[in-house]
């Protein structure tokens, strides 16, 4: 009888493994989808902004407002709390602050779970068109 | 009970019950994952045609073939047909077995 409760102990933690697994990789390929879709949104937006400014250099808020905006909007994950890194870049990838150099954003959105630890993370870097 | 009979009942008791449910988790996080490409690259298409144009239109009846329901709409609910004016949005729903999802783009393209 013992055997049976053996095997049963093998199986059980073979579930429980695969369960775990595909619920990461779930997770993940959702936050990968979310991030890179505020591309195309972020984009359309700062082209927007540029245009009204009529001047070539970035609104660092209005980036930012528009960036946290869209990431919240694209957030497949929803009921998760995330938490929003990013860095401005220069034409050569080097980080920047001063507005009329950035030509780039790159940002990483982190899902946390109850305890605010981070559970998924996915980076993107977007380039701004000025054109 | 022998070393033999445990383990064919567990063996047994696996094939029956477990490998089904293992299989369906892998299935359905093959098809979240697929789905969730899709919307992204639909999404793409659309900003970049600008609308519900033809080549849009052949790539969603493949997909149809393979079980994907995609519907376009804009802010008020209004099924979306042909080339959209610039700034207006195109929200895309999406459902593939049950799945379900949406995103949506703003068009730039003149």
């Amino acid at each position: 009888m013992t055997n049976v409760f053996k095997y049963l102990f093998i199986t059980f933690i073979f579930i429980v493994a695969t369960v775990w697994v595909v619920t990461i990789a779930t997770r993940q390929s959702a936050n990968v989808t979310s991030t890179q879709e505020v591309q195309l949104a972020l984009n359309s937006a700062q082209l927007g902004s540029i245009r009204e400014s009529a001047t070539n250099a970035v609104d660092k808020k209005a980036l930012v407002a528009n960036l946290v905006l869209e990431v919240i909007k694209a957030q497949k994950e929803q009921g998760k709390d995330i938490k929003i890194d990013y860095v401005f870049l220069d034409k050569n990838g080097k980080v920047t602050e001063v507005e009329n150099q950035i030509e780039s954003v790159q940002f990483k959105v982190s899902l946390l779970n109850d305890e605010k630890k981070v559970i998924s993370s996915s980076t993107q870097r977007i380039s701004l068109n000025k054109n | 009970m022998g070393e033999k009979t445990g383990f064919l009942t567990v063996l047994l008791l696996f094939g029956i019950a477990i490998l089904p449910l293992l299989f369906n988790t892998y299935n359905s996080q093959v098809k979240t994952a697929k789905l969730l490409t899709i919307s992204n690259e639909m999404q793409q298409l659309v900003a970049s045609e600008g609308g519900v144009t033809d080549r849009v239109k052949n790539a969603v009846n493949k997909l149809k073939d393979q079980g994907v329901d995609i519907t376009f709409k804009d802010k008020n609910g209004n099924t979306v047909n042909g080339k959209v004016a610039v700034g207006e949005t195109v929200v895309m729903h999406y459902d593939y077995d049950g799945f379900k999802t949406s995103n949506s783009t703003i068009i730039m393209k003149r």
